[in-house]
């Protein structure tokens, strides 16, 4: 009690108010009002400090406005979009929009509008002029905790990896619909000119199938490596074993060289043709004969390398020379020169056929010097 | 009818030219030549003065098709007919400094082909007559001033 009394007495002294027990009560309400009210407060400031963190740490930017479409307040992420500063605090956004790439400010306001007026919230993709960002911006309405709209949030969220990822895949899909119907045009083009050099359809139906088989395999090579080069030897392989895997009908010999991607094609339908003719007239018409390829880089005269190949066949019927060159060999000897640049011969031996094929350096890599 | 429009072939792929060079000489035209190159394809086009071309759009070349139909057309006042593989909207955009005679896409059969190349020289040649008829009119205008 006395504890009370003395307590009591410096209150008095202190507040100059008559000491009564209604007073008593009251400072002691407000006592304990300031104790909660201190704690709120402490609840509130860790609270903001949590979603400043939480926010600052997802890097979606954010802006909010007010009922006038002014800056009241923004998150750090979007300092750097808009390039904002402290007297940017009552600005109107209209003043700041031209830092974003295609938006237009008539259609922001009308978006901001929406958002204010009936609630809506809209998503555009937005890129920021200067740094070449894009975001995603989401334009919300700002609603207080009894729920009315109070003004607008922007948020930005970074979308420039994905951005750049869908661009690649945009760029991937163009680039394989182009080749798709650039190989439908060739294959066009090589159905007339065998149809054309055919006494009947029985004649075309191998003629052209094995063709087609010899694209698909070049083209399924190239594939194998994201369509960059290939290995000579896997190239020249890929051709010739269906004709003469068996009993080892024939050897490839040379530098360990890749062809880039267009030069393998033309060789390896070159390749086919010569293997298809050895088939059917040539070393591999008959049980002992063979083919020996082998290639080399060598000077080309005046100072440029050329990637040589030799096709020699032995062992094979008795050479006669062509009397009507069909399509198979026009494209062995016409090919090469037309999309390349380079050149082929063919030389009718007694012995057997020779081929050398020549192209510009340009079109190989050599991986090492053995 | 005028004597058969001479055509050149601008077309990086051998079976592909061949074919074309095949479909129409067969319809009556003249093919004049081929490029697989822009440069080729410009030299040639100085050299022969072909009536139109046939330009593929991605070349051989680090300068593609547009660029050289472009370049074609301002010093030599040839145009193209362009063939394309796919149809990029902004590379479209571009060639229109070629005034381009029409957009062949691959792949296309030869009936497309031919009906594509007639249209261009049936565009040529207005373009030819509306010339010659000016150039009268500008005549007749110079001739009654001079007699008036």
């Amino acid at each position: 009690m006395s504890h009370r009394d003395d307590d009591s007495h410096r209150m008095y002294r202190e507040q100059s108010l008559p000491v009564t027990d209604t007073t008593r009560g009251v400072n002691e309400k407000l006592r304990s009002a300031n104790r909660d009210l201190t704690a709120q407060i402490e609840t509130l400031r860790r609270n903001g400090a949590e979603l400043r963190n939480l926010v600052e740490g997802t890097e979606i930017g954010a802006l909010f406005l007010d009922r006038d479409m002014r800056i009241r307040s923004y998150t750090q992420t979007v300092v750097a979009i808009f390039a904002l500063g402290p007297a940017d605090y009552g600005r109107p956004i209209g003043e700041i929009a031209h830092w974003l790439e295609k938006v237009d400010l008539v259609d922001l306001l009308a978006d901001l509008g929406r958002a204010l007026e009936q609630g809506m919230a809209v998503e555009r993709s937005v890129r920021q002029r200067t740094g070449k960002h894009s975001y995603l911006m989401r334009i919300l309405p700002y609603r207080t905790s009894e729920g009315a709209i109070e003004g607008v949030l922007i948020t930005f969220v970074d979308v420039t990896a994905m951005a750049a990822v869908e661009e690649q895949q945009r760029l991937l899909v163009a680039e394989l619909n182009h080749r798709v119907r650039n190989m439908l045009q060739v294959v066009i083009g090589l159905a007339h000119q065998t149809l054309r050099r055919s006494q009947s359809l029985l004649d075309f139906e191998p003629a052209f199938m094995g063709r087609m088989q010899a694209l698909g395999r070049a083209y399924e090579l190239l594939s194998h490596d994201g369509w960059s080069n290939v290995p000579m030897a896997q190239l020249l392989a890929t051709q010739l074993d269906p004709f003469a895997s068996e009993g080892n009908r024939y050897t490839g010999a040379g530098e360990r060289v890749v062809i880039a991607s267009a030069a393998a094609l033309s060789l390896g339908l070159v390749l086919y043709e010569l293997a298809t003719n050895a088939t059917k007239y040539g070393a591999l018409s008959t049980a002992g004969g063979k083919i020996d390829v082998s290639w080399q880089l060598a000077d080309g005269g005046s100072g440029s390398e050329e990637f040589v190949l030799l096709w020699q066949e032995s062992g094979g019927p008795p050479v006669r020379p062509p009397g009507r060159s069909g399509f198979g060999t026009e494209l062995v000897q016409r090919q090469l020169h037309y999309e390349l640049n380079g050149t082929a011969s063919m030389d009718f031996e007694p012995g057997g056929l020779r081929v050398t094929l020549a192209i510009p350096a340009r079109h190989v890599v050599v991986e090492s010097r053995s | 009818m005028s004597p058969a429009a001479r055509i050149q072939i601008v077309e990086d792929q051998y079976v592909v030219a061949q074919d074309c060079e095949r479909c129409l000489t067969q319809a009556g035209f003249e093919c004049i030549g081929f490029a697989t190159t822009a440069t080729n394809a410009f030299d040639l086009a100085e050299r022969e003065r072909p009536d139109l071309i046939l330009m593929d759009v991605r070349l051989a070349s680090r300068i593609d098709g547009v660029d050289a139909a472009i370049a074609i057309f301002e010093r030599l006042g040839i145009r193209s007919l362009f063939v394309s593989a796919h149809g990029d909207q902004v590379m479209r955009e571009q060639a229109r400094l070629a005034r381009p005679l029409g957009w062949l896409n691959k792949p296309y059969t030869q009936a497309e082909l031919v009906q594509a190349v007639r249209a261009a020289v049936a565009e040529l040649e207005v373009e030819k007559k509306a010339q010659h008829e000016a150039f009268k009119a500008d005549a007749a205008e110079a001739t009654s001033r001079l007699h008036g």
